[in-house]
């Protein structure tokens, strides 16, 4: 008996000894999903928001309210540590999924922001890093609705990417990884501000390129799907297909799509042909053209095949001609799969990858034309 | 079915215990990785380069069946020097448990529990070991059954769950540091967790059927090394280089990146349950072989009564081997070169001198 | 020490002063048609009167005028025409069958007396018990009255190899116990150490089977119980076919079985009622339930507290805004939780009939939506100690030792997060793995100790399945 009642006023003990160290509640910490770094030059400073989850009242009228808190530092873990100081609870990043930088890190380069990424061990790797195209990245959460940016960052943009393929899905684990090593080249979505209806609603689409950490280019949505496109990172999305006759498009519904890239050496010169598969459903028909019996799907299939080489080709010229930096990653690509060759060729890869010569092949399969066939326009009399 | 014996194990408990005991605290932490993301090469090259000391370690134990390690060195080299041996012996497992203790409260610390001494998470952990090294063998055989079937299951839903995120191009290229790194990896690998099996000289003198230890050990061996690898393989396809080779535990990170939709949001607690239970079978096994082996260095009647006293001494210990994290981890490459000799060369010569005695001992 | 003698006068005289002061104890003489005097001693009560009148005194006074009584043998084998009697001279045993409610018969002339048994007190009759239900399959319940259940027993198992052994346990009780156990299918060893056991209870008196467990336990100082209990004689003949051993108290309607191992926890007799998917279904719920009901608010308490990460966002919020205002810290709400609902099971089973029941359920809805809008608890720990108590009651054999384990769980978890919720259970499960019940595994998965019963311990197996049986006990 003397040993139970020993072990039970032990685990009793025990029990107060709870709330000592890690015990923390939900509501003693600071909850936040996205937060926003921007870098002021004038005062050296860190600028570090976050939107912290709030709520008000009590009982069965709880209602969200979100309020953006603002604290400054040195460097960035400083400026954080600096907002507890405000908002008198215990930092939490376990549900980050979004960080918002400015332009002016941009410029000055990744390292310290991932950096501690990296080191934290409750930041997770998969959050999405974004890049603010307005002046600074503070505004998007300050001029943006603040419930509904609560709600879109539950899972960050996470499930929109499968939707439309303006923006790619780059998780802060292929950042760090890409900014590490001085031969790649990091590329993170963009997120801007638009009014709408008396009301300002964030935009993530397009994306910004970086060259050692340090932002090198932006790039438009419909750039950045072309980009998408080249290194198979393609969900769903549409293509818009010109027919050639008086502004008349069809639409076709990116259902799946794979991109395979091919490295070749024909005499000693290296050539790279990247093949795409898309799998399309047709979706909209303007015009009176029937493209969904035989004759007219090939010669749907014709056009909208020479339309994406020309358009991915011409994108890929223009990226070597400026800024010249090979953002598709082509480079690492030859080291995985001909490590030898890269090892003679990778001192002078930013002037091969000037010259390159890069042909695209696209191989469109149309799978359906949804529920109708033949499109309205048509006389089928 | 009616069994008062509470120091046997039979051999599929003899097996899961060799498996949870591999899996140890390598399934979290995988030290350095020098090789990079050719790391599972070397996990290859140590397993099979492993394997004839496996049989080199049955063979031991079968000239004297029944007998554990310690026995056996008295019976070789006589009392004296045998007693020095065993002491040898008893000090590596002893430390072994120590840095499996704080490999554990490392792990606890810089992952979840930030604030908690690792006093404590240390405390914790021993007083379960001493708990279950007084209950006897057999419990820890029915206890290791038991959390291997657990931790089979964990890693079925981890693996399942990373199917859609592994990108097998990280891997590549392969050999693009050439064959030094790997090698050197592999000797790390080789010493620690493989070449730690040597401690089952020590208690598999309990394993009910004396003839199938080679089978026991090698399956046991085999079972574990192959979740090694699947899960290294799977870590670097993950997360890619350098983000694998740059964490202190790659293994985890791969884990936080899988989800359960709405039901789990990060996995990482999974990794962090099977350290747990995985470490804690390490250090179980550790912490009876040095008290056996304390047991007949001083020709006590019974090993239980060391239990505590060793379990709190190697607690201490374990804080004070390193005073962090990084530390830590260097030590991971000179581990090798402090074990190695008690995991081959001497197990050789006592192999030799078994020969010879037994069978004079057969004789007799 | 007193001996019996011819003369009828002191014999009677020893018998009413040992029972000088109890007046239910009568005395009845009579005579016989040639003058012989007898003289009937009973229990008010606790003999059966009619039977008395009809087989002891109506007989004897309707003897022939020239039989001539010298000793009991005349009226033991012709006159009395009771089923069960017994001659005896010993007076511990003659003073022993009256308290039984037997009557005794002496004579003048003889120095030896007749127990006629005429037990005739009132006992329960046979019922469902209350805690045993099942939906199908026999509903008899065992009585208090031992003979009534030793007889429920052989009605189910009909076989000369049913063995029912007496003994009298409790130096002031002197209550009466049955071991039994089919031949050939109980070990020896155990049925030895069974009767080692129990010839060593020293104690003055027994009134419920639980005395004999407390007094024989292997493992006292653990939680969980090395004995099975049923109250219905159709578990114990399955469990006495498996090789155990039950014992039977008289004044209890339990039986007692060992040896008992872990997975009988999760057994009921009506599985063997239903058929085998939903039987296996059931029983799979069964054991589910008990790792809710143990662990779930443990492992809750520390996803909620240590490792918040785990979670996925539109919980936390839910948390979140249910927690606004709450002021304990959840480990204390959901201990208070828990200890509410224990007090009002308690108060439940206390209370007559249907308040009890209504009690329950009504007291924890109510108490417990107040509390919620009183603040003093958030919803989602409602609902978690809801779960987790009513999976409890799924198994009333072990329902105090869930309690116990799922304190020590929320506790571990409380202190140590995850981590502390599994160190905890490993070391219930080394303490489990660690115990034995009359020397057999405790969390032995083989069910029946006769080895060839093999499929029945998970799963239900059919019974084409389970391969009967063979005479001849397996070691």
């Amino acid at each position: 008996m003397k040993k139970a009642s020993l072990l039970i006023s032990i685990l009793i003990l025990l029990l107060f000894l709870s709330g000592c160290w890690d015990y923390k509640e939900i509501n003693d910490v600071s909850l936040t999903r996205a937060i926003t770094i921007d870098w002021e030059e004038e005062t050296k400073e860190y600028i570090v928001c976050i939107q912290l989850i709030n709520l008000k009242g009590m009982g069965k009228g709880v209602e969200l309210n979100p309020q953006i808190i603002e604290g400054r530092g040195k460097t960035i873990v400083d400026a954080l540590k600096n907002i507890i100081a405000i908002t008198a609870k215990s930092s939490y990043w376990g549900h980050l999924t979004m960080i918002i930088i400015g332009q002016d890190i941009a410029n000055k380069g990744l390292d310290d922001l991932l950096d501690w990424i990296a080191r934290s061990p409750e930041v997770q790797l998969t959050i999405n890093i974004l890049l603010s195209t307005e002046k600074t990245a503070k505004e998007i959460l300050t001029r943006g609705n603040q419930i509904k940016m609560v709600v879109m960052t539950e899972y960050g943009m996470i499930k929109a990417f499968r939707y439309i393929s303006k923006m790619p899905n780059i998780t802060a684990n292929k950042v760090i990884n890409h900014v590490q090593r001085k031969d790649l080249y990091a590329v993170i979505p963009t997120i801007k501000i638009v009014e709408m209806d008396g009301e300002s609603f964030t935009e993530i689409a397009g994306s910004a390129y970086f060259k050692n950490g340090k932002l090198a280019g932006v790039l438009s949505s419909i750039d950045t799907m072309k980009f998408i496109f080249i290194i198979n990172e393609i969900e769903g999305g549409i293509l818009t297909i010109p027919t050639g006759e008086r502004n008349s498009y069809v639409t076709l519904d990116i259902f799946r799509s794979s991109t395979k890239t091919k490295i070749d050496f024909p005499e000693d010169d290296i050539q790279i042909t990247v093949n795409i598969k898309p799998i399309v459903n047709i979706s909209e028909i303007d015009g009176f053209e029937d493209y969904t019996n035989k004759k007219g799907r090939k010669v749907l299939k014709e056009m909208a095949d020479s339309y994406l080489e020309k358009e991915i080709e011409g994108f890929i010229e223009e990226v070597q001609k400026s800024p010249g930096i090979d953002i598709f990653n082509f480079g690492n690509k030859i080291k995985k799969t001909h490590p030898r060759v890269w090892k003679k060729i990778n001192k002078d890869w930013e002037e091969i990858f000037k010259e390159l010569k890069v042909v695209v092949n696209s191989d469109i399969k149309i799978k359906s034309s949804r529920h109708i066939s033949k499109p309205i326009g048509v006389d089928t009399e | 079915m009616i069994d008062t014996n509470k120091e046997t194990i039979i051999s599929k408990q003899g097996i899961y215990l060799v498996a949870i005991f591999t899996l140890g605290t390598s399934i979290i932490l995988s030290g350095v990785p020098i090789a990079k993301q050719d790391i599972w090469l070397s996990l290859l090259i140590a397993f099979f380069s492993f394997i004839p000391l496996v049989f080199i370690y049955s063979k031991i134990l079968s000239f004297f069946p029944g007998k554990n390690l310690f026995e056996i060195l008295e019976i070789c080299f006589g009392k004296i020097v045998g007693k020095i041996l065993s002491s040898l012996y008893v000090s590596y497992f002893f430390f072994l448990g120590a840095l499996v203790i704080r490999d554990i409260t490392e792990f606890i610390q810089v992952a979840s529990l930030r604030l908690t001494p690792q006093y404590f998470s240390g405390l914790m952990i021993i007083l379960v070991g001493v708990y279950n090294v007084r209950s006897g063998f057999q419990v820890t055989g029915r206890l290791a059954n038991f959390a291997f079937n657990f931790i089979l299951f964990l890693l079925t839903i981890i693996f399942a769950a990373s199917i859609t995120k592994l990108d097998f191009t990280n891997l590549l290229p392969v050999l693009y540091r050439g064959w030094s790194p790997i090698i050197e990896n592999s000797i790390i690998l080789f010493a620690f967790p493989f070449g730690d099996i040597v401690i089952f000289l020590a208690l598999f003198n309990n394993l009910k059927d004396q003839k199938k230890t080679s089978k026991v050990l090698f399956t046991g061996i085999s079972i574990s090394a192959l979740l090694l690898l699947l899960n290294f393989i799977r870590s670097i396809a993950i997360l890619g280089f350098p983000m694998a080779a740059n964490v202190y535990f790659p293994v985890y990170y791969a884990n936080t990146f899988l989800r359960f939709d709405n039901i789990l949001e990060n996995m990482g607690i999974f990794s962090a349950i099977i350290l747990l239970l995985s470490g804690l079978g390490k250090y179980i096994t550790c912490l009876f072989a040095a008290c056996i082996g304390l047991k007949h260095i001083f020709n006590s009647k019974n090993y239980k009564s060391y239990a505590l006293p060793v379990g709190f001494l190697t607690l201490i210990t374990s804080q004070l081997l390193f005073s962090s994290t990084m530390e830590l981890m260097d030590h991971v490459k000179v581990y090798p070169y402090q074990v190695i000799p008690l995991q081959v060369p001497l197990p050789l010569i006592i192999l030799i001198f078994s020969w010879r005695k037994s069978r004079k001992y057969r004789k007799s | 020490m007193f001996v019996l003698t011819n003369s009828l006068d002191e014999n009677i005289a020893f018998f009413k002063s040992t029972f000088s002061g109890d007046e239910t104890f009568l005395t009845r003489e009579f005579q016989s048609q040639n003058g012989s005097r007898f003289c009937l001693l009973y229990m008010d009560g606790m003999a059966d009167l009619s039977i008395i009148a009809n087989t002891i005194i109506m007989p004897i006074l309707q003897m022939e005028k020239h039989t001539v009584i010298n000793d009991m043998n005349i009226l033991s084998t012709q006159i009395v025409s009771s089923g069960e009697l017994k001659k005896s001279k010993e007076p511990m045993t003659l003073i022993d069958s009256i308290i039984r409610g037997d009557a005794v018969l002496l004579t003048e002339g003889v120095a030896e007396a007749l127990i006629i048994s005429c037990k005739g007190f009132k006992t329960r009759s046979i019922q469902e018990p209350e805690i045993e239900k099942t939906i199908r399959g026999p509903r008899e319940g065992f009585t208090e009255s031992l003979i009534t259940n030793l007889s429920l027993i052989r009605r189910k198992l009909e076989t000369k190899d049913l063995k029912f052994k007496y003994k009298t346990l409790g130096t002031k009780s002197r209550t009466k116990a049955c071991i039994c156990y089919i031949e050939g299918r109980a070990d020896e060893k155990i049925l030895e150490e069974v009767n080692k056991r129990i010839d060593s209870i020293e104690i003055d008196g027994l009134f419920g089977v639980k005395f004999i467990h407390d007094l024989t336990d292997d493992s006292p100082k653990s939680i969980f119980e090395m004995t099975g209990e049923t109250e219905k004689p159709d578990v114990l003949a399955a469990k006495l076919l498996e090789g155990r051993i039950g014992i039977l108290l008289d004044g209890t309607p339990t039986a007692m079985t060992f040896p008992f191992i872990f997975i009988e926890n999760f057994q009921t007799g009506e599985d063997y009622y239903t058929n085998y998917y939903s039987a296996s279904i059931r029983r799979i719920t069964r054991i589910l339930g008990f790792i809710v009901a143990t662990s779930f608010p443990a492992i809750y308490l520390a996803l909620v507290t240590y490792h918040k990460e785990a979670l996925p966002p539109p919980f936390i919020l839910s948390i979140l805004s249910a927690r606004q205002g709450v002021p304990f810290l959840s480990v204390v709400e959901l201990l208070l939780l828990f200890f509410s609902f224990e007090i009002l099971t308690e108060a439940g089973s206390r209370t007559p009939g249907y308040i009890g029941q209504s009690l329950g359920i009504v007291g924890a809805l109510i108490l417990g939506t107040a509390a919620v809008e009183a603040r003093i608890v958030s919803a989602p720990m409602i609902i978690v100690v809801g779960i987790s108590s009513v999976s409890s009651l799924m198994l009333p054999s072990i329902r105090s030792q869930i309690v116990i384990l799922r304190l020590f769980y929320i506790i571990g978890a409380a202190v140590f997060g995850i981590y502390g919720v599994f160190l905890s259970m490993t070391v219930t499960l080394i303490h489990l793995f660690s115990l034995k019940s009359y020397g057999v595994l405790y969390m032995s998965t083989i069910n029946s100790l006769y080895s060839k019963d093999l499929k029945d311990t998970y799963f239900r197996g059919p019974k084409w399945f389970i391969k009967r049986k063979r005479s001849g006990g397996e070691k």
